[in-house]
């Protein structure tokens, strides 16, 4: 059998040539050039300068290259091919054909002509081009060389191959160098035909095949491409490819581009009965059909859609503005109401994730942070119900004591899951350097809290703040450093808010050996919430010549007065339990809400008596300047609670709360603006001394052009009278607001 | 001679640090000569807590001589500073402080310099004016350590408690008031806050603002009842006594309660009396009697328990001095009932000098002045701190003064017998004004509380009567006491700080004591 098999139903030299002398005008060398010419090193240059030989008077010179390079293109043996270029060699021949003919070797052209048909059975000459008598010997030639195969297949898309090479299907006769061909010809649900056919020279063979059926088919794409097929279990190939774009999908594949879809793919051998074909693709939903098969026919599954593994998790009750992380990265939810892949319609916002486990996190930038992971399958529809906290992100523990930074980090995490306000985010794996590029070292901090000021040293606060703010987006931050590298007795808390906050840091130190400590820092946390408290009306003080606490004083009309508790009665309980202090008291009195009972036993002289309070209201004010707080959460605190819509919180507190912080951090112009913007109830002269008291304290504070201003401010606050600060049974403020107007010049005289 | 084994091994690791400096690379100079000063100064600190603090104060000195560029240097000077003030030696303090501000003005260190040096103007004043020089003193250190520069600076609120304490003493309520409230509300709380805010509860009381006053004391206790820091310790014990006297003597008698409502005979730890005669008390309740029997001067402390016991031939009236000086008057000289020694006193009458040699009652006053009763011409004499002769404030006629008695802003009270009054006199003995006018049957004693409530012993009539500082009556008691105690020959009376009145008995052969 002969190696070399040409297949052309049509002249498939033209373009080759046009194509081909195009490239040579490119690549001709400049006329200098031209006069020395020099030795071709290419077969595309051989072939232009043999041409061109050819082309001109001297075309017998074009011979011994054309020779050249046929032996340079020509196939050393049968079956190897000696080039790339076997159209080259075909021209090759073909030129030499005719220079040979033109030189009267006939002889000669024939055998070129004849070396050209066994390379290129189905070659054509351009007969209008060409003399009548090459076009005639190559006729005679071709007669003597090449016979003609006419195969029809019956179905007609069947695949032929005639020696293993395909060729293109029936109603064309296939050139072929005379000899003997094995002829395949196959298609999916029918049995092969194959066959030997002797083809000889000069003659047309034909032949009329009707492939007999022996199994079902069925015919799918897949989207996307790339999914392992298998039928009853059974692998048995992988899609592959783009499907054609005339792809004719139906039902719910046509909502997608045929791009989207895989080429075609059989699943073959298909008997009579009921099979399962199952497509599949990781990270996606198998998809498995079952076909029952009552007759040998093709089956057309069409588009087969691969759903991407999803579960969906609505985030129930998100607010507005709010931005979705999921494992740190900006995720948009998708709007309620939407359906996701698996036709639900959930009626809040929604994210469809792939099965895995999430931290899913919510942050607003006053409102705080949600945070929680969750574990999600396929299919899952988890909700979470959205509820922002104020966060507290611990950004670990500097200091080489393991067992001190154990004792910090577990301390923490333990008293930290008792508050309410706070949602507790540890954030140790944070990148280190960003500390440290902030100047935050073990030993820097120590030094730093050894010195008489917190904003001195090397640690630029400003740059910590917005370091952190962009990279974690936390309501405060808590830093802890252990005392020592080998046996720490103490971890100093340093803890700052986010901006607009101020960013000095509070630092409060924990003894490691009292195990209460880090949770009496957690309540610290707590406390700023407390916006209102119970009030008593009455003052209540230590005196050493009684047992008991002693009412020093009673607020006109207050709770106490009308419950008819009198000055110098001893308080000998409060609700059964006998105080020893009047900071006892006020704890007792702490632990009721307003509004509520409380019973409280008296001994006025020798007498013991018992009478039951109805305690009032009072706003809780945090203390400037006071070291048990924790300013930071004061901050946080007072500036959520200022920007939420919550009617229970009285929002005069939280900003007297904020710009108390603001204050506290010398922020005296930022604070006098927030004091300005407080709005306190109408029918409160003491909330607005209060109020103006902060004022005329920040107004003194910010220069002398100010202090006509403070001046005013602080006259008012001192003409109220039963003003208190901090909480109606706070320390007066008359006096203070009198002892700060000493230096001013004294209060304003009013008419 | 433990400390001094450690101070040789200590210098000597020092000194070779020091020859490290010398001889090694200039890079590490500054870390070695940190750390060997850090040694010297820990070594000097925990010989101070061992209580030797002239051992102490020479390591100090050591560290300031050898290492003066060190971190720790200023520190030390302030240390040496304060240690000579404590030790009374108020020139070398000086000296120390001013080196310290000279050396090391930017230092936080300067800053307590400062502040020691206006105490030591406090300590030594002997006028109006030098307290005026105080208290500017006192009022520089904020401007120059401002916050700014100096967040949280705990000299700065000392500066301004003083500057405070000082205004009131001077009678300038809203200057006082001013500067304390900027100490208690601009600075962060320190170990000096409690001090700040229990001198504006003193200013707040002054101007009637008692409620206020009260709840500023119960702040101290609230806010500092856990501080370990020993001066804080003692403001919160101030606080609790200030309280309760406010409550005996101000919400007791406004509920119709009595001021006292029980009464007793004072156990006194290791001795006892046979016939009281004089009796004082100082603030904290530590107690000097004298005891007719033997001549004898019994010091006890704040739980009664006997300290001291010394004769003092013909040992009359006891007293407490500003500073804590327990001073024993007898008929014709002033001794101390903790030391040997004695100072008498010459007078003037008709421009000649005269012994007094009938004394029966003394004080000392602001200024380091002296005080002193003279029986034969009815007459009470000022002197100088070194007993000169200044002048004469009250002499002959009608007055018959029998007792006299000092407040804590050292106003003078005279008890007149003759004319039942009692006379205020300023701190400087400068003007007088009668405050209490009562018919008493024989005033014998005078005693004045740390609120300005005067306490009046009538010896016949064996009462005690308690005027507001108005004049106002409070209340009484005697002849027969809560308990059913009846008094015998009350001679002499005191008041501690609590309002715990203490009555020497002659007859009865006790100190009774009504709480």
């Amino acid at each position: 059998m002969r190696g070399a098999t040409g297949a052309a139903s049509r002249p498939a030299w033209r373009p080759i040539v046009v194509g081909a002398s195009l490239w040579l005008i490119a690549t001709l060398p400049a006329a200098d050039a031209m006069q020395t010419p020099s030795e071709p090193q290419s077969p595309a240059e051989l072939y232009a300068q043999a041409e061109q030989l050819f082309s001109s008077a001297a075309q017998s010179d074009s011979i011994p290259l054309f020779s050249r390079l046929i032996a340079l293109l020509q196939p050393s043996g049968a079956g190897s091919r000696a080039s790339d270029e076997p159209d080259l060699l075909v021209l090759s021949f073909y030129h030499r054909a005719r220079a040979h003919l033109n030189l009267g070797d006939e002889d000669a052209a024939r055998s070129d002509l004849q070396s050209l048909l066994l390379v290129q059975p189905g070659f054509e000459i351009e007969r209008h081009l060409v003399s009548p008598k090459l076009a005639a010997l190559f006729d005679a030639t071709r007669s003597d060389v090449v016979g003609y195969l006419l195969l029809t297949i019956s179905p007609d898309d069947a695949h032929i191959t005639v020696d293993g090479v395909t060729t293109r299907s029936s109603f064309e006769p296939v050139a072929l160098v005379a000899g003997t061909y094995e002829v395949v010809a196959a298609r999916a649900g029918f049995a092969r035909f194959r066959d030997t056919l002797e083809i000889p020279a000069g003659n047309t063979v034909q032949r009329h095949v009707v492939l007999e059926r022996d199994s079902a088919v069925v015919m799918l794409y897949t989207r996307p491409s790339g999914a392992k097929v298998l039928l009853d279990g059974q692998p048995i190939g992988t899609t592959e490819g783009i499907a054609s774009a005339d792809l004719l999908l139906r039902g719910a594949a046509a909502r997608y581009p045929s791009w989207e879809f895989s080429s075609r793919f059989v699943v073959d051998d298909l008997l009579l009965g009921s099979h399962e074909i199952e497509v599949q693709i990781d990270g996606y939903r198998p998809l498995r059909t079952r076909v029952q098969v009552d007759s040998l026919v093709d089956f057309n599954a069409g588009g087969l859609i691969l759903e991407p593994l999803r579960g969906t998790i609505v985030l129930k009750s998100l607010p507005e503005g709010a931005t979705v992380l999921v494992n740190g990265s900006p995720e948009v939810p998708r709007p309620a109401g939407s359906a996701d892949t698996s036709g639900n319609a959930p009626d809040a916002p929604y994210l469809e994730l792939a099965p895995g486990q999430y931290r899913i996190t919510v942050t607003q930038t006053a409102g705080g942070m949600y945070e929680d992971s969750v574990r999600l399958l396929d299919r899952d529809l988890l909700t979470l119900d959205i509820s922002l906290r104020l966060s507290v992100l611990f950004l670990g523990v500097l200091g080489g004591d393991e067992h001190g930074a154990r004792t910090v980090v577990d301390g923490l995490r333990e008293a930290m899951l008792a508050v309410d306000h706070w949602i507790y985010l540890e954030r140790v794996d944070t990148d280190p350097s960003l500390a440290e590029g902030a100047g935050l070292t073990a030993a820097g901090l120590r030094d730093l809290a050894e010195l008489a000021s917190p904003v001195a040293g090397n640690v630029d606060w400003n740059g910590v703040q917005s370091e952190y703010d962009a990279k974690l987006g936390g309501s405060v931050y808590l830093l802890a450093v252990l005392s020592d590298d080998l046996l720490a007795s103490h971890a100093d808390l340093w803890v700052w808010p986010a901006a607009p906050g101020p960013s000095t840091p509070d630092r409060i130190r924990v003894p490691l050996e009292d195990s209460g400590s880090l949770a009496r820092f957690v309540d610290r946390l707590e406390r700023p919430f407390t916006s209102t408290r119970a009030w008593l009306g009455a003052l209540v003080l230590d005196s050493e010549a009684g047992s008991y606490p002693i009412v020093f004083d009673i607020t006109p009309n207050g709770p106490a007065e009308q419950a008819g508790v009198r000055i110098g009665d001893a308080i000998v309980a409060v609700d059964s339990v006998p105080p020893e202090r009047a900071a006892e008291v006020r704890e007792l009195i702490d632990r009721h809400a307003p509004g509520s009972d409380v019973t409280v036993g008296l001994r006025r002289g020798t007498a013991t008596i018992s009478v039951q309070i109805t305690l009032g209201t009072s706003p809780s004010v945090i203390a400037p300047g006071d070291p048990a707080q924790a300013y930071a959460a004061v901050w946080a605190a007072g500036n959520a609670a200022g920007a939420s819509t919550d009617a229970t919180v009285p929002r005069w507190v939280a900003e007297l709360n904020v710009a108390g912080v603001l204050m506290q951090a010398r922020m005296w112009d930022a604070a006098v603006r927030r004091l300005r913007s407080v709005r306190v109830p109408s029918d409160s002269p003491r909330a607005q001394a209060m109020i103006d008291y902060y004022l005329g304290i920040a107004l003194e504070s910010i220069g002398p052009r100010y202090l006509e201003n403070a001046r005013e401010a602080l006259s008012r606050a001192a003409a109220v009278q039963n003003a208190r600060l901090l909480h109606w049974d706070g320390p007066y403020l008359a006096p203070r607001a009198l002892a700060r107007l000493g230096r001013l010049g004294g209060p304003l005289q009013r008419d | 001679m433990r400390n001094v084994g450690k101070h040789a091994v200590i210098r000597v690791v020092c000194l070779v640090l020091g020859l490290v400096l010398l001889l090694g690379n200039r890079n590490g100079e500054t870390t070695q000569e940190s750390s060997a000063a850090r040694l010297v100064f820990l070594s000097a600190e925990r010989i101070e807590s061992e209580g030797d603090l002239n051992a102490a104060l020479e390591e100090y000195g050591f560290l300031v001589e050898q290492f003066p560029s060190s971190e720790w240097a200023d520190d030390a000077l302030l240390r040496i500073a304060l240690g000579w003030f404590r030790l009374g030696d108020y020139r070398a303090c000086n000296d120390a402080a001013q080196r310290l501000i000279d050396g090391y003005p930017r230092t936080p260190s300067a800053a307590g310099g400062q502040a020691l040096q206006a105490a030591i103007v406090v300590t030594t004043a002997r006028s109006t004016e030098d307290f005026e020089r105080a208290r500017s003193a006192f009022r520089r250190i904020p401007l120059v350590f401002g916050p700014d520069a100096y967040p949280v600076l705990e000299w700065r609120t000392l500066a301004k408690a003083r500057a405070g304490e000082i205004s009131l003493l001077l009678g300038e309520e809203d200057e006082a008031a001013s500067m304390l409230v900027d100490a208690i509300e601009n600075e962060p709380r320190n170990r000096w806050t409690p001090r700040a805010m229990f001198a504006f509860a003193a200013v707040l009381y002054r101007q009637g603002q008692w409620q206020a006053a009260a709840q500023t004391l119960q702040a101290i206790v609230d806010e500092f009842v856990n501080s370990e820091q020993q001066e804080v310790q003692q403001q919160v014990a101030a606080a609790k006594r200030r309280l309760t006297l406010l409550h005996r003597t101000l919400i007791r008698p406004r509920a119709g309660q009595p001021v006292w409502s029980r009464a007793g005979v004072l156990a006194l730890g290791g001795g006892a009396v046979k016939r009281p005669i004089g009796i004082a008390a100082d603030s904290i309740g530590r107690l000097l009697i004298v005891d007719d029997d033997k001549d004898t001067v019994l010091m006890t402390d704040a739980d009664g328990t006997v300290q001291r016991r010394r004769t003092v031939s013909g040992a009359r009236r006891p007293w407490w001095g500003i500073d804590g000086t327990p001073f024993v008057l007898t008929e014709s000289f002033v001794t101390r009932a903790d030391q040997i020694g004695h100072a008498t006193f010459v007078g003037r009458k008709a421009d000649k000098p005269q012994p007094l040699k009938k004394l029966r009652a003394a004080e000392t006053g602001l200024f380091g002045n002296w005080f002193l009763l003279d029986r034969n011409d009815r007459r009470l004499v000022q002197f100088g701190p070194d007993q000169t002769y200044l002048r004469t404030l009250i002499q002959g006629g009608r007055p018959e003064p029998v007792d006299i008695a000092r407040d804590t802003d050292g106003r003078l009270y005279v008890l007149d017998r003759k004319n039942n009054t009692v006379v205020r006199f300023a701190a400087d003995g400068a003007a007088s004004q009668p405050v209490v006018s009562r018919r008493w049957k024989r005033a014998e004693a005078i005693t004045v509380d740390e609120l300005g409530n005067i306490y009046v012993l009538d010896r016949d009539a064996r009462t005690i009567e308690i005027f507001a500082p108005s004049g106002q009556l409070l209340g009484s008691a005697g002849p027969n006491l809560p308990g059913g105690v009846r008094l015998g020959s009350p001679r002499d009376i005191a008041v501690d700080g609590a309002g715990r009145l203490l009555i020497a008995d002659r007859d009865t052969a006790a100190v009774m004591v009504l709480e």
